[in-house]
């Protein structure tokens, strides 16, 4: 079975004037359908690079990166935003809603960049928002709510177009505790539902739910136990 | 997962684009509407002025027909410019109904001639007191030579005019303030304390027309009354018999007038077309200095849209990170950030001709001429705004659609 993301000696450096700085060295890597995997690793370890990489929104310096077995490295910009936007739900830290839209409106965004129909996307909308308990809650404005009310419309917005993959980025970094478990409570049962999620996360009882689990530590990352 | 190779954003991008910038511009409605409004004033001033230049050229052509058009040459007596003109024209009779005998032997090309004097203000009155008019004493062929028409009229004949009748033709505002009630014709207008008969009204197409205030009357009964053997001639209209003849009849023109004044040039001479040409240099210019001050306003209404998309730009850059990574094309950013300036520029524009439109509705009784707009115009005013928007929108859209996602979210 083909994996949902898959890396193959992905490497990565920034340079600073003529001299390369290697931020990843061979990454090998790969995520079956509906798997739970978590990445965790401290702070200038590469993680935020490789969340990058894999979210298509920057671009290895070689290797191979495949997504749904779709070589991605060679995508021009245009077929990586139509990546984005069909394949990779994102969970930021800080959630990223935008801030002059409802709630229903922020999640219908990415399906509107899909193209589909007015009436489907309602639709669609209207479920995400339900199945994750914010049906009263559509016509508010971000700030009109609670951090974990804020965070489960991200999730839902990244949910809301089916992606192959969940990826999320610190998903409770912002969040207090009682919220943090609300959010890895919802996570786990996106999982039992077959949803395939990626957390990248520095917090070791984040990662410790997740069913796969990697360490990455100056650019090399390895699974653990 | 939505499969891929369904409809991409590429197909439906500017539909979506408009949206987004829609929603974006309603939720800063203030910012919109005071960005646009440099648009608005931009535009509504340069139709307005346009309007107005339009109007002028139409009232030249309008008093060049009046005039008798391309045919009729005019003279007039010359003013002297120096000391010595003062002293050499003082040699001169100046401009003289006599001369005009002496023009009909050898000017040729003519077919009619219309000698007008002018007479004094304060030498017309009704039985009330003055009346505000502009007296001139002409022959019959003044009707022929300048295609004048009458509105109401008794009957009168080319004799009775020509035989220097007591009658006169008077202008629709002199008829109202001799008898505002009822028609003036067969009242009686006093001329030199002499009554004069009123027989006919002048068309006109305004109170500002020239002739809504003129007092025509025979200048054979003028000449009469004023017991002058050969008065001055204010005017002195001539008809070439054709268009081909204008050339040689103007020169001929003025080397007799020279010879009968004994070589002193005192007497211009111009064609209405001279005349035309002159009104039509003075509007031009009119046009180009307005033309010109709307063009600043509108510079200044597109350096305020790049300025405000600037600091748009800046203000959103994150969303547009957010935005690129949940899958929006560079291209959408680009078209949405040109939208905005577009729609801002472009409802500014429009707005703007609607307020262009007003000097027509609501000055046309005021002014000596009628301000008015063709749909070029208005079709000129929306693109020049739209042409502002894009240039002023091509920027900050670049800029948008080059936001790279990662330092985007960073900021």
């Amino acid at each position: 079975m083909t994996p949902v993301l898959e890396t193959r000696q992905l490497r990565k450096s920034y340079f600073l004037g003529r001299e390369a700085v290697p931020v990843l060295h061979g990454i090998d890597f790969s995520l079956e359908r509906g798997q739970y995997g978590a990445i965790m690793g401290p702070s200038g370890s590469g993680k935020s690079t490789l969340l990058n990489i894999l979210g298509c929104l920057d671009r290895a310096t070689s290797g191979q990166y495949l997504v749904e077995g779709r070589e991605v490295l060679t995508l021009s910009e245009n077929d990586l935003a139509d990546l984005r936007a069909r394949a990779i739900g994102f969970v930021f830290q800080s959630f990223n809603l935008l801030p002059r839209l409802t709630l229903s409106q922020n999640v219908e965004l990415p399906l509107q960049y899909l193209g589909i129909s007015r009436g489907q996307r309602r639709k669609m909308v209207a479920e995400t928002l339900d199945r994750l308990g914010l049906g009263d809650r559509g016509h508010h404005l971000p700030l009109e709510v609670s951090g974990g009310q804020r965070q489960r419309a991200a999730i839902a917005r990244a949910l809301v177009k089916k992606p192959a993959i969940l990826l999320a980025d610190e998903p409770t970094g912002n969040l207090d505790s009682t919220t943090t478990s609300e959010v890895l409570e919802l996570f786990d049962e996106l999982h039992r539902e077959g949803n395939t999620i990626l957390i990248i996360t520095h917090e070791h009882d984040v990662a410790i739910r997740a069913q796969r689990r990697w360490k990455i530590f100056d650019g090399n990352m390895e699974e653990t136990a | 997962m939505i499969p891929f190779g369904a409809q991409s954003v590429a197909t439906h991008g500017w539909l979506l684009a408009l949206r987004l910038s829609v929603l974006e511009l309603r939720s800063h409605a203030m910012r919109t509407a005071i960005t646009g409004a440099a648009v608005l004033f931009g535009v509504a001033a340069l139709l307005a002025m346009s309007s107005l230049a339009r109007g002028m050229e139409d009232n030249n052509k309008r008093l060049y027909l009046q005039m008798g058009g391309a045919q009729v040459l005019q003279m007039s007596a010359k003013s002297a410019t120096s000391q010595a003109e003062q002293s050499l024209f003082s040699k001169s009779q100046g401009l003289r109904l006599s001369d005009v005998a002496l023009l009909k032997l050898s000017v040729p090309e003519m077919d009619a001639w219309v000698p007008e004097m002018e007479m004094g203000r304060g030498e017309i009155r009704s039985a009330m007191g003055r009346l505000r008019a502009r007296g001139t004493a002409s022959s019959w062929e003044r009707f022929d030579v300048l295609g004048i028409e009458l509105d109401t009229s008794l009957p009168f004949t080319e004799h009775a005019w020509e035989s220097g009748e007591a009658m006169a033709v008077i202008g629709p505002e002199v008829a109202k303030s001799l008898s505002p009630t009822e028609s003036p014709l067969g009242k009686d207008l006093i001329v030199l304390g002499i009554p004069l008969r009123v027989v006919g009204i002048f068309k006109t197409t305004s109170k500002f027309d020239q002739r809504s205030f003129e007092c025509m009357v025979p200048l054979n009964w003028y000449r009469k009354v004023q017991s002058k053997g050969d008065p001055p001639l204010a005017l002195l209209r001539a008809r070439v018999r054709s268009l081909e003849e204008i050339p040689s009849a103007r020169e001929r023109l003025n080397r007799e007038i020279l010879a009968i004044h004994r070589g002193i040039q005192d007497v211009d001479l111009s064609t209405n077309d001279d005349l035309l040409e002159d009104s039509r240099k003075t509007v031009e210019t009119m046009s180009m200095v307005t033309l010109l001050i709307a063009m600043v306003a509108l510079l200044s209404g597109g350096v305020g849209i790049l300025n405000i998309q600037l600091a748009s730009l800046s203000a959103r850059v994150r969303e547009l990170g957010v935005c690129k990574a949940l899958g929006a094309p560079s291209m959408l950013l680009f078209r949405q950030m040109l939208l905005e300036s577009l729609l801002v520029s472009g409802s500014g524009g429009l707005l703007g001709c609607a307020l262009g439109i007003l000097p027509g509705l609501f000055l046309g009784d005021k002014l000596p001429w009628k301000p008015h707009l063709t749909v070029t115009d208005l079709a000129m005013g929306v693109a020049i705004s739209l042409g502002l928007g894009t240039l002023a929108g091509l920027l900050p859209a670049i800029r948008a659609a080059r936001v790279d996602a990662v330092e985007a979210m960073r900021a």
